[in-house]
């Protein structure tokens, strides 16, 4: 696992959790997952055993999330004047699907096809979800027509 | 199958139209260009004549960019190493536990019955009786002295706090007398012993008396029926070394803090001085008294005769290998608050 493995680990965590330090645990966790995947299947490619290790770690913490819990972050720091009330309202209401395709595909920058890997799906699952998801995030974003 | 094909044409005038239905779902992959040609002429003319649809392809384009936009957090190189760190058998256990879903009171019930547990411990396992008598008690540093000597002098013994050899016979405040060493002492026979000193005379010298000359003339005088006064000689052919005595003992009063001076007042006013290294009345516990002293063994009838105002001593002579000089006697005496 390479460091932008780790930072993407970090990413996805940051934005489905929206909890700095539970990202750390949860990262940490998903990323001795996603080493022992590759030591499993040394065939499998970074990003497919990513999109693996962090989905099966996120099946377990997101039993006990509460999304509508506000957590203060602040180290982690997004450009100034970035706003993130769209994203909060958005990891608040989007099913667990969409929040995590959008955060692989769009954020953490993998392919259809890796998260299709990972996931045991088809593209075309991902794509649909992928377009229903944006479409819920757009519609969010449309109240805050300054932040793009 | 070829009939069929025929009969049922896939697209009406071999065009493949598509359903607003359809394009709505394609909507993504319109965005992305991974229509082909065909398809993509389909969408776009549904676009053009649905206006929600054009809504939705907004949304979606304006969902993709702000989303892609949130590249843009930095993550922080400690969080990074925070991720990469190596799992402790401690962080693992945290984890298989799901710890911190725990409520919040089986937390602090479980963290308090650990600290609980490891004071149970340490009160169990730690010797708090020697570890007290080290640290605070004067008599638990004595015995460690007592052990160096007795690597010094095999003959070394150690009596309540007192050590002794052979070769320190005596006390620092008294001379020594060597065992072997054969004493005189005058002795006027009047043909009756006191009862309390059964084998030295009651006129015994005071303690610088073993220095006095061989042989001594009797001081009593003559008189009618009296036989004349004989020197005897009294040579410890008797006492050899390691044949001394000690006179041991306990009393039990009812006023241990009004007592002890003044058993300490009489003992010093019969002869008695302290020996060995504590001042007598020596406090050797808050309950009891000790009193380690030497004195004329003609006055041990009068001290034991004070000490019954008190209580019932119970003082016994036993055999001790330090040797006193003649009618010198040694005591050691535990005065004890009595239990009510």
């Amino acid at each position: 696992m390479t460091e932008n493995d780790i930072r993407s680990i970090a990413l996805f965590y940051y934005f489905a959790l929206l909890d700095e330090q539970k990202a750390i645990e949860a990262g940490a966790e998903a990323l001795n997952y996603a080493r022992d995947r590759k030591k499993r299947d040394p065939a499998l490619k970074n990003s497919s055993a990513v999109v693996m290790a962090t989905f099966h770690v996120w099946e377990k913490w997101a039993g006990g999330l509460n999304r509508n819990r506000v957590v203060p972050m602040s180290s982690w720091a997004m450009p100034e004047g970035f706003d993130l009330r769209p994203w909060k309202e958005f990891q608040r209401n989007a099913t667990s699907e969409e929040l995590l395709v959008v955060i692989w595909s769009k954020i953490v920058g993998y392919s259809e096809g890796d998260i299709a890997v990972g996931l045991g799906q088809t593209e075309g699952t991902i794509s649909f979800r992928l377009g229903k998801a944006l479409r819920k995030l757009g519609g969010l974003t449309s109240f805050h027509p300054k932040l793009i | 199958m070829e009939k069929w094909e025929k009969e049922i044409p896939l697209s009406r005038k071999n065009r493949r139209t598509v359903s607003d239905f359809f394009a709505e779902e394609m909507l993504y992959d319109y965005l992305s260009e991974r229509l082909d040609e065909e398809r993509r002429t389909a969408v776009e003319k549904v676009l053009a004549e649905n206006r929600d649809l054009k809504k939705d392809l907004d949304k979606i384009s304006q969902g993709q960019r702000y989303a892609e936009s949130l590249k843009a957090l930095r993550v922080p190189p400690a969080a990074l190493e925070a991720i990469d760190e190596p799992d402790t058998y401690m962080s693992v256990l945290l984890k298989k536990t799901n710890y911190e879903r725990w409520p919040l009171t089986v937390k602090w019930g479980m963290e308090a019955l650990i600290v609980l547990s490891a004071l149970l411990i340490v009160l169990v396992v730690v010797p708090w009786d020697q570890a007290l008598k080290f640290g605070l008690s004067p008599r638990g540093r004595q015995i460690i002295l007592a052990e160096v000597s007795r690597e010094k002098a095999p003959e070394a013994q150690q009596t309540d706090g007192v050590s002794e050899t052979s070769e320190t016979i005596a006390f620092e405040d008294e001379d020594a007398k060597k065992p072997s060493a054969p004493a005189t002492v005058a002795v006027p026979e009047t043909g009756k012993e006191p009862a309390a000193a059964p084998s030295v005379a009651a006129t015994a010298p005071p303690p610088a008396a073993p220095k006095a000359p061989a042989v001594a003339a009797g001081t009593a005088a003559p008189g009618e029926g009296e036989k004349a006064p004989v020197a005897e000689t009294v040579a410890e052919k008797s006492k050899k070394p390691g044949e001394g005595a000690l006179f041991r003992g306990d009393l039990a009063v009812t006023n241990l803090t009004a007592t002890s001076p003044k058993i300490q007042d009489k003992i010093i006013e019969l002869g008695g001085r302290k020996a060995g290294e504590v001042e007598l009345g020596w406090k050797k516990t808050p309950t009891s008294a000790y009193f380690h002293f030497t004195m004329p063994e003609a006055k041990y009838e009068e001290l034991t005769q004070f000490l019954r105002e008190y209580g019932a001593a119970n003082i016994s002579k036993q055999k001790h290998p330090r040797v006193m000089p003649d009618g010198i006697i040694r005591l050691i005496l535990t005065v004890e608050e009595a239990k009510k």
